[in-house]
């Protein structure tokens, strides 16, 4: 077990260093860089109010005219000690944009995490031991949740509670150090947005897992033998069934990233994903790839946290 | 060394690697010697982890012997290349244990009999296809299967299916990996009596590997019996299994239940433990 | 390697009837055609064929040109002249629509495209070349799961200047690893099929063996992979336009296209219907077609081709005639038992018209085939009847309770203290997150009570009992660290656990080595007489029989076709189904010469006659054997249903 959380470990420290020096090795082959988006967003002029020479300038100071390996290594060294460099767009600090706009990210995606997970596993498991009509249902919505886009499902809901109904607020979000009932408020729509559309696949996917175990051999034995029902299913079965239910919800909360950048789009939410958004329309490489690295590295750890809760879960991983 | 037989394996030594990089490999088969020659039977009886399918398929080429020869017709054919395999294929073939897995669902018996003689021997559509009604007819199977997927089959009928693909390049020796044991007994009767004919016509080898004794017995001309990859003992069948020298042999013989003892109690009598005295 | 076990009885229920003489040649129809049975698979196909005819033919379908503006009609919602109504520029939704699809449908064909092409090469070939080009796929599979995929996307695209194809493709790539895996891990499967094996041994090129093959094998979960991405890939598309990627407007897009219909949300809310509804629907088609290629290329994959036995309708067996008196002498007493199954013509009695006896102390032994019932008679008397499954008529007498009206809470008190169950797959019968030690202690907690301690030291008596060398050891064991022997002890401790009256024993040494099989009979004898327990032993193994048992009941096709005691039924069986499987054992034959065998094989349920079912197969078939044949009582002690039963005697003696 050790060995294996090393092995992942230095798997993943490389898979750092590649995805940043990837993304670095993509921006610079872009078009048009940075110092071209500075001159033309400064000067406010049509038709590239710059002189070559300013722009030569402007390249030098921003490093850009390094070597490659040079920038990353520069890039790199300074990253290491928590400092992803400075927007040239606008002047910030990367690494306190980034920290600014973590946490409305992080409480979207990890509530709707939690909610669709327990929702989901909740269904399953009542569907997997009642069966019957609920499962179908769970399987018609499961299909139904893939096939809805999720920004557009976000636009029905704000169509209806915020726009028709007037219940909650269409756009915004307010920190819960300002109001917690306000914070509350604000992210009920986006998680609802991200919860329906992921719940019943995940409830289905926990009920195969839950039947799956409920048909094994030693559930038959077990029963035969006098085991109460309420352990077969709670003791024997959810025991069994987590282990790779814990899989999906590692699956679902990366998942929900993703989802996460059209959702704040939509809600105008100050997250990582309209940060990510803005950048790569300003051609802003330091905050792009600090959004990379950031999400890279939660990616990383959420997989970590999966294996080591699946070990434990699973005696024959944490022997051998 | 005298002429050599159909098939001679000498000092075999087959190691599957650890699963891990420190575990020692494990000996599947350590230094084994055995002999087949024409028409002949040798039974390859043992448990499960004694590498008697090993032993098989590295005389098939699907496993690489880390030492030892394997000779066929006196040719060393031990680490034949893939062009030597395609000629080899002509004269060793195979029939497997399950007959689900030894058939693929999504071609027709036809395909699946006629490919071999199309892509190694060449033949046209039409004379394989009469050489394949021809083999199939053999194994008691009608001309219609041809065109049918191994779906539609029964367990047994499969292995006929089996057995006549392994016929279809007519070798001369047919490595038959527990052939039966997937059968039910009345079925196994079929296809037991099915290869003795097939011997007798075609006057095949066999290396007949199998876990039951019995099977084996009734099979077999000699046996050799295995144990974690070493030949224990080996010898006429009827020696071998009902009189054994080694101990291993012993206990597994007398491991297996027989009916004749119940025959012999009287009626309504509980059956005598024949093997008690196995119980140190 | 692995010795025993036949394939038959290893299966999860070891009564599924193997197949039929010949099979009608339904799994013949190609795959497409199946497909076309099913209606929402067609649905699906016919709505996403129509978008991409609508697309396609954009120019010549659409009612107006997508860009014209009419200041007049703006937002004016469905009406005659507009369908689908106007966008706030005024412009007619439906035509905006029509021409949106060509954009979303390339950019989606893109992306599956590539998906499929990355995903298959990769997973091809590291599943069956493995070694190093696996370590080298396994790692890169890692890695690019890890990359947070929609921000590289919005990376691609700034670099490539908002060019969607490259996008897309770019989407395919990121998205083919999970794909891949499952490309890989089917061919991995495939490569340890033994067809494989039998292919290298007739040295079929690498190339035919990977295209004949593997390929045909991977095509189901390829088309149904490719499938749902696409609907995924349309939605991926439709967010980035959303998020003011790729195509810019006037050109109409879906995604687009929800853009403009959220900036007048307040005003026309109705504009966020057709394009939203007909992205989901197209998104929905991909998902429902992928579901039914997985169904219809499972069916026909399938060992048991599900079709098969559809010709013949249900049947059931003829009505069971009332069942007897129960024997008070017996600890159990079953009485016309008929159990009937779901198959895929409906259902079908597979055990019929069952008379069994076992009383205390005694070994009683349950033989035949796979798919006749054996298991399934056991599965009847523990209440454990898989789904569907359900005892028509009949009595199971245990004791003073009838197990057939037995309510749940009885049948619950009454398994594992009075009837209990060992089963064939001793490691498998095991909970694998337990340890032994675990799994025995909440039997003995539920049958005795009592404090841990107690509870434990219980547990090791057992464990003791069961002539476990280092109990404590094995207590701490998980299932995995048992061998097949070893877990079947354990088993054994925990079917002890409640002391029951009667043990079933359902196939226990099937999977075992001959000689652990050996171990274990001799336990069960020894401890069935220190308890005087009696046991039910259900075998194909005439050899087992005759060692441990004094009674058998001979099941073929649903019947008990004979009983009596084993030395007199083996000395001379009065059934021809018996005699016929004794015959057959190559232990009883003689070396080298035909064995006795009997023609053909156990029909399906659905295909049993309606008199004796066995005489298909049977030498001494007449006409009488067409009239359902009763159980006779040819000598005291024995039953037969055979009304040819002294010809079998005659035949013996002469």
């Amino acid at each position: 077990m050790l060995q294996l959380i090393a092995r992942r470990l230095s798997v993943s420290v490389l898979l750092i260093l590649l995805i940043s020096f990837l993304t670095f090795v993509l921006q610079s082959l872009a078009p048009g860089d940075v110092a071209k988006t500075i001159l033309n967003s400064g000067s406010g002029q049509l038709g590239g109010g710059y002189t070559d020479e300013q722009y030569q300038e402007l390249r030098r100071a921003l490093g850009l005219d390094q070597p490659l390996l040079v920038q990353y290594w520069d890039w790199l060294s300074h990253a290491i000690r928590g400092d992803l460099g400075v927007s040239p767009v606008s002047g910030v600090d990367v690494t306190s944009a980034i920290s600014s706009r973590l946490p409305v990210t992080v409480s979207l995606v990890v509530l709707g995490t939690v909610v669709t997970a327990a929702l989901g596993i909740g269904l399953g498991m009542i569907s997997a031991v009642r069966g019957g009509r609920l499962g179908r249902v769970v399987d018609v919505f499961s299909v139904i949740g893939f096939a809805l886009p999720n920004f557009w499902l976000a636009l029905l809901l704000v169509a209806l509670f915020a726009v028709s109904l007037g219940m909650l607020p269409a756009t915004g979000y307010v920190p819960i150090d300002v109001s917690p009932a306000e914070w509350a408020r604000s992210l009920i729509l986006p998680i609802a947005t991200l919860s329906l559309s992921a719940t019943a696949s995940f409830a289905k996917q926990t009920r195969d897992s839950m039947l799956d175990t409920l048909s094994r051999d030693f559930v038959r034995m077990l029963r035969a033998n006098g085991a109460s029902e309420a352990s077969i299913v709670f003791r024997h079965g959810l025991r069994n069934a987590a282990i790779p239910v814990v899989t999906l919800v590692g699956l679902l909360f990366i998942g929900l990233f993703s989802g996460a950048v059209f959702i704040e789009s939509v809600f105008a939410l100050p997250g990582m994903g309209r940060l990510a958004v803005q950048a790569t329309e300003q051609h802003d490489l330091p905050v792009v790839q600090g959004v990379v690295v950031v999400l890279t590295l939660v990616v990383v750890v959420t997989n970590l946290a999966v294996d080591l809760v699946y070990g434990w879960l699973n005696p024959k991983v944490r022997v051998s | 060394m005298t002429a050599s037989g159909l098939l001679e394996i000498q000092d075999l030594r087959v190691e599957f690697a650890g699963r891990r990089r420190h575990d020692a490999g494990v000996l599947a088969a350590d230094g084994v010697s055995l002999r087949i020659d024409d028409a002949e039977t040798l039974g390859l009886v043992g448990e499960s982890g004694s590498g008697k399918s090993t032993i098989g398929n590295a005389v098939l080429g699907l496993v690489k012997p880390a030492a030892g020869r394997i000779l066929f017709r006196g040719q060393d054919v031990t680490h034949a290349t893939t062009r030597e395999r395609r000629r080899l294929g002509q004269h060793i073939q195979v029939v497997f244990q399950d007959p689900y897995s030894s058939l693929n669902p999504s071609r027709t018996i036809g395909q699946t009999l006629g490919e071999q003689l199309r892509l190694v021997r060449g033949l046209d559509r039409r004379t394989t296809r009469i050489h394949v009604e021809n083999v199939l007819r053999q194994v008691g199977m009608p001309a219609d299967t041809m065109s049918r997927y191994p779906a539609e089959f029964s367990g047994g009928q499969r292995q006929r299916i089996a057995i006549a693909r392994a016929l279809v390049m007519e070798p001369d020796l047919v490595i038959c990996d527990e052939p039966t044991s997937a059968l039910d007994l009345s079925v196994q009767a079929q296809i037991l009596n099915l290869l003795l004919d097939l011997q007798a016509r075609l006057g095949l080898g066999y290396l007949f590997i199998s876990h039951d004794i019995d099977v084996v017995r009734h099979m077999s001309h000699r046996v050799a019996v295995l144990l974690h990859g070493r030949v224990v003992e080996q010898g006429p069948a009827e020696g071998v299994t009902r009189h054994p020298d080694h101990e291993y042999t012993r206990t597994l013989v007398a491991a297996v239940p027989s009916v004749d003892v119940a025959a012999e109690a009287p009626p309504n009598g509980r059956a005598p433990h024949r093997n008690e005295q196995g119980e140190a | 390697m692995t010795a025993v076990a036949s394939q038959d009885l290893a299966a999860p229920s070891s009564d599924e009837p193997p197949g039929g003489n010949s099979r009608p040649a339904v799994s013949r129809t190609p795959t497409w055609r199946r497909l076309l049975r099913r209606p929402l698979a067609v649905i699906s196909l016919a709505y996403l064929v129509l978008l991409v005819l609508a697309a396609v033919f954009a120019d010549v379908v659409a009612p107006y040109d997508p860009a014209d503006l009419d200041l007049d009609h703006v937002l004016s919602g469905p009406s005659a002249g507009h369908l689908l109504g106007t966008d706030p520029l005024g412009r007619d939704v439906l035509s905006r629509l029509i021409h949106g699809g060509q954009v979303s449908l390339v950019n989606g064909g893109v992306a599956a495209l590539t998906f499929v092409m990355v995903g298959v090469a990769t997973g091809l070939v590291a599943g069956f070349f493995g070694g190093w080009t696996d370590r080298v796929f396994t790692w890169a599979v890692d890695v690019v799961i890890a990359i947070p995929g929609l921000i590289v996307l919005l990376v691609v695209l700034t670099v490539f200047g908002g060019n969607m194809t490259v996008a897309m493709a770019a989407l395919g790539i990121l998205s083919a690893p999970g794909f891949a895996r499952v490309v890989r891990g089917v061919t991995l499967g495939v490569r340890q099929e033994l067809y494989i094996s039998a292919a290298k041994v007739s040295g079929l090129p690498t190339r035919h063996i990977l295209l004949r093959h593997v390929l045909p094998r991977v095509t189901g979960p390829i088309l149904v992979q490719a499938s749902l991405f696409f609907g995924a890939a349309l939605l991926v598309d439709a967010g980035l336009a959303y998020l003011g990627f790729g195509v810019q407007p006037p050109t109409p897009t879906w995604g687009g296209m929800i853009i403009e219909a959220a900036s007048v949300i307040s005003q026309q809310p109705w504009l966020l219907v057709p394009p939203g509804i007909t992205l989901a629907l197209a998104t929905l088609s991909f998902a429902l077609l992928g579901d039914a290629i997985r169904d219809t290329s499972a069916e026909r994959t399938g060992r048991q081709s599900g079709n098969a036995r559809r010709r013949s309708a249900a049947r059931r067996a003829e009505l069971p005639r009332p069942a007897g008196a129960p024997d008070p002498a017996a600890l159990l007493s079953v009485r016309g038992l008929t159990v009937s199954l779901p198959t895929s013509g409906g259902t079908a009695d597979v055990v019929a018209d069952v008379d069994l006896d076992v009383r205390p102390g005694e070994t009683v032994g349950l033989v035949g085939e796979s798919g006749c019932g054996k298991s399934i008679t056991a599965s009847a008397l523990l209440g454990l009847l898989p789904a569907g499954g359900e005892i028509r008529t009949g009595r199971v007498q245990l004791g003073d309770v009838d197990l057939t009206t037995a309510g749940k809470s009885l049948l619950r008190s009454v398994r594992g203290s009075r009837i209990a169950l060992i089963s064939q797959e001793p490691v498998a019968s095991l909970d694998p997150v337990f340890t032994a030690g675990q799994q025995v202690d909440e039997l003995v907690r539920r049958h005795h009570g009592g404090s841990r301690q107690a509870v434990r030291a219980r547990t090791l008596e057992l464990l003791t009992s069961v002539r476990l060398r280092d109990p404590e050891s094995v207590a701490r064991r998980y299932p995995h660290e048992l061998s097949g022997g070893m877990a079947q002890r354990v088993a054994i401790a925990m079917a002890l656990a409640g002391e029951p009256d009667l043990l079933v024993a359902d196939e226990p040494t099937t999977a075992l080595d001959v000689t652990v099989q050996a171990e274990i009979l001799r336990l069960l004898q020894s401890i069935q007489a220190e308890r005087g327990m009696a046991v039910l032993l259900i075998t194909h193994d005439w050899g087992v029989v005759a060692q441990v048992c004094q009674r058998a009941y001979v099941m073929y096709a649903g019947h008990v076709v004979e009983s009596a005691p084993v030395a007199a039924m083996i000395d001379q069986p009065l059934h021809p189904y018996s005699a016929g499987l004794l015959a057959s054992m190559p232990g009883r034959g003689r070396p080298g010469h035909h064995l006795a065998s009997i023609p053909g094989t156990v029909p399906a349920p659905a295909d049993w006659p309606a008199g004796c079912h066995f005489a298909p197969r049977c030498a001494l078939a007449t006409e009488d054997c067409a009239a359902p044949v009763p159980l006779s009582e040819p000598a005291p002690g024995r039953l037969s249903r055979c009304v040819h039963h002294d010809r079998l005697i005659e035949g013996a003696t002469a």
